[in-house]
């Protein structure tokens, strides 16, 4: 594109007409239409996909014509696809580990923290945890890594934090 | 320093050429707005989580957004960023009073995006629409809308910190060109602020849907 002329220093910029900004507002506005009127319909599963899109479309408009990508330098247009790329991994195998992560084993609520408190879906503590919660803080805090070790080994085996709890407070 | 047509102010001592140095700046540029989608990002990806884990509370809690308030705040915003690429083109070809007022209308059309923002957050601190342990609507079905508030505030109040930092470098670019800074020959800080106000803009675009549209 104008790789030729903006490697030759001086000369200026690609003047884009104010009519071809126009036209690319009047897009979109456009698609801004289209993106509520279409989300006035449910299409089940598929309304997240075509919102993003319709999101997506202007997005690249914007990119490319109000950012001038279209006639700058192709280095620029690449960091910037290449963060899409990035973020995309980023979502995809977060997502992957959050939705597929109790194939492997059944979950097991487990606190980070040995007097963290687990809700259960009614926004009630859940019982074990509450029980954590009353006991002796300061002592059992300075023993807080050794009692996370017990309940992972509690937790790959399917539950029983319980006794792992007590065995590890009993301890002192 | 002498200013002269063979080096002239603006122009750093380091580069060989304004072609060279706008070249230099842009890059620079991108990969800042490329810190930034991936600052956004993780807001984007926690968006992601939560909304698979409660797709109900989030279908639910979509409602109390008024997508007429933040359509409206699309349109201005997208008017927005054509101002703001109209008062760079201005520059190209040497029009900085025209310019001057493009970038006059995109700082109006920018305070008109935190007007509308403001009534909307005001309405939701009034009915208790808040993040964490600070929800105390009861209007919403479910166990925990407030994780669809504490996200709709981060990512919608982060956004709209951006819009305030672009008001304020806007103006600095309106004082700059009024001191006669800026002309065809040299006008990065103007275009700068552009890509980064079209980012803004940009991910605007993404946050409108996911919030008001689809939830």
């Amino acid at each position: 594109m104008s790789n030729e002329h903006s490697a030759h220093g001086a000369s200026q910029d690609h003047v884009m007409p104010v009519r071809n900004y126009l036209m690319v507002a009047s897009a979109l506005f456009v698609l801004t239409v289209i993106t509520v009127a279409v989300a006035q319909v449910d299409f089940g599963a598929w309304n997240l996909v075509v919102a993003m899109v319709v999101a997506t479309t202007k997005a690249v408009l914007v990119a490319m014509f109000f950012m001038h990508l279209f006639y700058d330098n192709k280095l620029f247009a690449a960091f910037f696809t290449g963060s899409f790329v990035i973020l995309g991994i980023f979502i995809v195998i977060t997502m992957f580990d959050t939705m597929e992560r109790d194939r492997l084993y059944p979950e097991v609520a487990t606190p980070i923290r040995e007097h963290a408190i687990i809700y259960d879906d009614e926004g009630k503590p859940l019982k074990q945890n509450a029980h954590a919660g009353e006991g002796e803080h300061g002592e059992a805090a300075e023993h807080g890594d050794a009692a996370m070790e017990h309940e992972e080994g509690a937790a790959a085996e399917g539950g029983d934090e319980q006794g792992s709890e007590d065995a590890t407070s009993g301890g002192h | 320093m002498a200013d002269s047509a063979a080096h002239p102010r603006w122009l750093q001592h380091h580069f060989t050429s304004a072609g060279q140095q706008r070249e230099s700046a842009k890059l620079g540029m991108w990969i800042f707005l490329v810190t930034e989608i991936l600052f956004f990002g993780g807001l984007f990806c926690a968006y992601a989580i939560y909304h698979a884990w409660n797709p109900d509370i989030f279908h639910e809690a979509h409602k109390a957004l008024d997508w007429r308030l933040g359509g409206l705040n699309t349109l201005v915003l997208i008017t927005s960023s054509l101002t703001m690429a109209l008062a760079i083109r201005s520059l190209q070809v040497n029009k900085a009073k025209l310019a001057n007022g493009y970038l006059w209308a995109t700082i109006l059309l920018a305070l008109t995006f935190m007007v509308i923002k403001y009534f909307e957050y005001a309405h939701k601190f009034h009915v208790g629409q808040l993040p964490g342990k600070y929800y105390t609507y009861t209007g919403i079905e479910g166990t925990s809308p407030h994780i669809f508030f504490s996200l709709y505030f981060m990512m919608t109040g982060l956004h709209g910190l951006h819009v305030m930092i672009g008001i304020g470098v806007i103006l600095w670019l309106i004082i700059r060109n009024r001191r006669g800074d800026f002309s065809n020959a040299y006008y990065n800080p103007v275009e700068m602020t552009g890509l980064y106000w079209h980012l803004v803009d940009l991910i605007w675009i993404y946050l409108f849907p996911l919030f008001y549209l689809v939830g």
